[in-house]
């Protein structure tokens, strides 16, 4: 979504004069139209022609010019906000809310918990390369470029992808939530008319505060779950961490203050390396993905799962997570072991729940299960995991 | 006695951000053009680029070559400033002379040198002697209010966070066995020069500051002498670190550790003017300065203002950016304004304890000050005592601290 609108100065008008703090300032109404925004994205053109008047104080002798361009405040820029909304893709269910911004290369922007209106994704400007752009979000990258980053050139196709053509490839994205479970699921498909070789990254980074210390990723490794904390670098150079989820291709995001997770998970076979960065701006976390010959006929196919939830459950063999729906809390696990049964604790009775396996193509299997639940009920614990 | 500097030559490189109107960064051929149009109009002008840290782009660099008086020092200041004036005024950029970049907190500097020197280790003992003023210079230099994605929580966002370790705490003089080490506070640029370089302050806004600042700066450092010379200890060391990080927080507010004695800075200060001999260089007494010292407020003041009826850093950046090119309006506010009271200095130990959170890694806490280790370790272990937070070793992640939760005990 955009930040901010900036935007020509059409007409001034002086309306006041005051002094404050040893400051002597001008007040001004101003007539002005869009002409850019931060980030740059394409400028719808029925929007060039929207004038609005704004109120600004300027430092005495400044005051501006009529064609000065001024950038908006984050107030002032929602006046222009529906015609943004039309770039963003929403889906919604009763656990989980998700925006896919087309106008930022069919980015994740959001992800929000409803129950508890948790957001993961919080969306920060920043600089790079001299250019505004967000830190936040899930975007995806070919092979080790910033492609996709920040262009608007993704268009719906009829068969609900999102798709970006540039020279002779053709990326698509697709963005599946489950009607009645709190899970995401992002395809990747890469197509190109000549022969090569190419891969995918899947990029994401992490609403964090300052000191960052109750971030937890934690990851099943080849012995046994290890985890990283999230912490923000007080340093400009980043910290890297190869994390050797990559038999088990399952990692879980867990914020220990609000108890509140995010799970993701790959196919671990179509998995190069899973790559955690600190840096000043917060954690940042890349699957590679192999490198595959792509062609006319052959497409490289990519998925992305993410479950959310406010409860969860860790041990050697397998992540799970409970989500509170409207009638029901459904647990949801990512396992390298068949599970049978979850043991919950419901109202302080410890119940024994049996687990039916979910599969998603070309993913390893889900267990889940569902315990319906009134609204006066507390939300269950989920105390075990049961193999078999 | 022989003088330690022969000739007295000074000069500064003053980091200006040249942005577009949104606040992003131009291609670095647009800031090379402008950087030429400079030199070619102003005699004897070094101008060009510098870099922003973190690939964020690059800047204009401001700078004034060899100065011999405060006369040559008036004349490339005015000289530099009328002609990127002028430039300017046919391009559509903004010029904006602060510590950090408003939006996302990059550090800019304005590096004074002063020369000439060319034995390297009496310039180290040079340097080494003067890191006890090295917060009175951030005190009075503090012009970077605006932090990433924050402000007003120091002064100077940019030696708080040791201007992304471009002005790092000096490493201090061994008699057989010192370096040179890049980015120090004061930086030995006397084997690539014949200067020794003071990397805290931040970029300022005010032409009479930047004239002011840096003759008082070469008139203090010109009236060292022998005896000025000290050997520092740990105690005066710590007063270093903590006076340091209370400038970056408080400005001419701060109240600093000074031989054992909570003074504040702005006394420090006058002190210090007193003892130079100005007319070495040609110069007089800062007359700004002395007034920002009456008033306690700094350039980061002028911008907190600002914001105040602002409330948007766009609109600061505009303001300033306007106000720059027309000419130079902080001594107006300087003199139209009310005194601050001077800041009451939260403990150190607190605000490490304010950055400790789960399984904090030492090395993370170390970078927060860059306090030395055994020093730092000092505060850690009174911490761990009062039992404020527990220690733990692991023998992938090494020694890692965590804050005790007392309400949840």
């Amino acid at each position: 979504m955009v930040e901010r609108v900036v935007v020509k100065i059409r007409s001034i008008r002086i309306i006041d004069k005051f002094q404050e703090d040893g400051i002597e300032f001008i007040k001004v109404k101003l007539k002005v139209s869009p002409i850019s925004a931060i980030p740059a994205v394409k400028m719808p053109g029925i929007l060039k022609r929207r004038v609005i008047n704004i109120e600004r104080n300027y430092v005495t002798p400044h005051v501006p010019e009529i064609g000065d361009e001024i950038v908006l405040t984050k107030e002032e820029t929602e006046a222009f906000s529906n015609y943004f909304q039309r770039n963003m893709l929403t889906r919604e269910n009763q656990y989980v809310k998700v925006s896919v911004d087309n106008l930022l290369g069919a980015r994740i922007s959001s992800i929000r918990y409803k129950p508890l209106d948790f957001e993961f994704f919080e969306m920060k400007l920043h600089i790079s390369e001299g250019k505004w752009g967000f830190k936040g979000g899930a975007l995806d990258f070919l092979d080790d470029s910033k492609f996709g980053l920040w262009n608007s050139r993704f268009k719906r196709t009829e068969s609900g992808f999102l798709e970006y053509k540039p020279k002779d490839t053709v990326l698509r994205k697709k963005f599946i939530l489950k009607r009645d479970l709190p899970l995401l699921e992002v395809k990747l498909e890469l197509r190109s008319r000549k022969k090569k070789k190419a891969r995918i990254s899947h990029f994401m980074t992490f609403n964090v505060s300052d000191s960052g210390g109750d971030t937890v990723f934690y990851y099943l490794s080849d012995r046994g779950v290890k985890y990283e904390r999230g912490t923000v670098r007080n340093v400009p150079w980043p910290w890297q961490k190869t994390l050797r989820c990559d038999t088990t291709g399952i990692l879980l995001f867990h914020k220990e203050k609000e108890g509140i997770s995010l799970m993701m998970g790959v196919n671990p076979s179509d998995l190069e390396v899973v790559n955690l960065y600190r840096t000043m701006d917060g954690p940042e976390l890349i699957f590679t993905f192999n490198r595959e010959e792509i062609s006319k006929k052959k497409i490289l196919k990519r998925r992305i799962i993410y479950i959310v939830g406010e409860k969860h459950f860790l041990d050697e063999h397998s992540f799970t997570i409970g989500a509170r729906g409207i009638n029901e809390f459904v647990v949801i696990s990512s396992s390298v072991k068949p599970i049978r049964f979850f043991d919950v604790d419901l109202e302080n009775n410890l119940i024994k729940i049996e687990a039916k396996e979910y599969r998603i193509d070309g993913m390893r299997p889900l267990y889940l299960s569902r315990i319906p639940l009134k609204e006066t009920q507390s939300i269950p614990e989920i105390k075990g995991v049961h193999y078999g | 006695m022989a003088e330690f500097f022969e000739p007295r030559t000074f000069g500064y490189e003053w980091e200006i951000m040249l942005l577009n109107r949104d606040l992003s960064v131009p291609e670095r051929a647009e800031i090379l053009e402008i950087a030429h149009e400079i030199r070619k109009s102003v005699t004897g002008s070094e101008s060009g680029f510098d870099f922003l840290t973190g690939g964020v782009g690059n800047m204009l660099e401001i700078r004034s070559g060899i100065l011999y008086s405060v006369g040559d020092l008036l004349r490339s200041t005015d000289s530099h400033l009328t002609n990127t004036r002028e430039i300017l005024k046919k391009k559509k950029f903004l010029l904006l002379p602060l510590g950090t970049h408003p939006g996302v907190g990059k550090a800019i500097g304005f590096h004074i040198h002063i020369g000439s020197i060319y034995d390297v280790k009496l310039s180290k003992k040079i340097a080494d002697s003067l890191i006890r003023y090295v917060p009175v210079f951030i005190s009075i230099a503090a012009n970077s209010p605006f932090g990433k994605g924050e402000y007003g929580r120091f002064k100077s966002y940019r030696m708080a966070s040791s201007a992304e370790l471009m002005s790092i705490p000096e490493n201090i003089y061994n008699d057989r066995l010192f370096h040179w080490q890049w980015g120090q506070d004061i930086t030995l640029t006397t084997d690539e020069h014949s200067t020794i370089e003071f990397r805290v302050n931040d970029s300022p806004l005010s032409e009479t500051f930047v004239n002011e600042y840096t003759s008082f700066v070469a008139a203090f450092v010109f009236s060292f002498k022998e005896e000025d010379f000290i050997e520092l200890n740990e105690e005066s060391y710590e007063e270093y670190i903590i006076n340091r990080w209370r400038a970056t927080k408080y400005g001419l507010q701060a109240i600093l550790k000074w031989e054992g004695n909570e003074v504040p800075v702005t006394e420090i200060i006058e002190g210090m003017i007193e003892r130079c001999d100005f007319k070495v260089i040609g110069g007089e007494k800062p007359s700004l300065i002395m007034e920002m010292l009456k008033k306690r407020r700094t350039q980061a003041d002028w911008q907190l203002d600002i914001m105040k009826k602002v409330n948007d850093f766009f609109q600061v950046a505009e303001n300033i950016s306007s106000l720059f090119l027309q000419g130079d309006y902080f001594p107006d506010y300087i003199e139209n304004s009310n005194a601050l009271p001077v800041a009451k200095p939260e403990a150190l130990e607190d605000f490490i304890l304010s950055r400790i959170g789960k399984e904090t890694q030492y090395r993370d806490i170390y970078q927060l000050l860059l306090m030395p280790y055994p020093l730092l370790d000092k505060y850690l272990d009174k911490l761990v005592l009062e039992g404020k937070v527990k220690v733990e070793m692991d023998p992938e992640k090494g020694k890692r601290y965590t804050k005790i939760d007392r309400k949840n005990q």
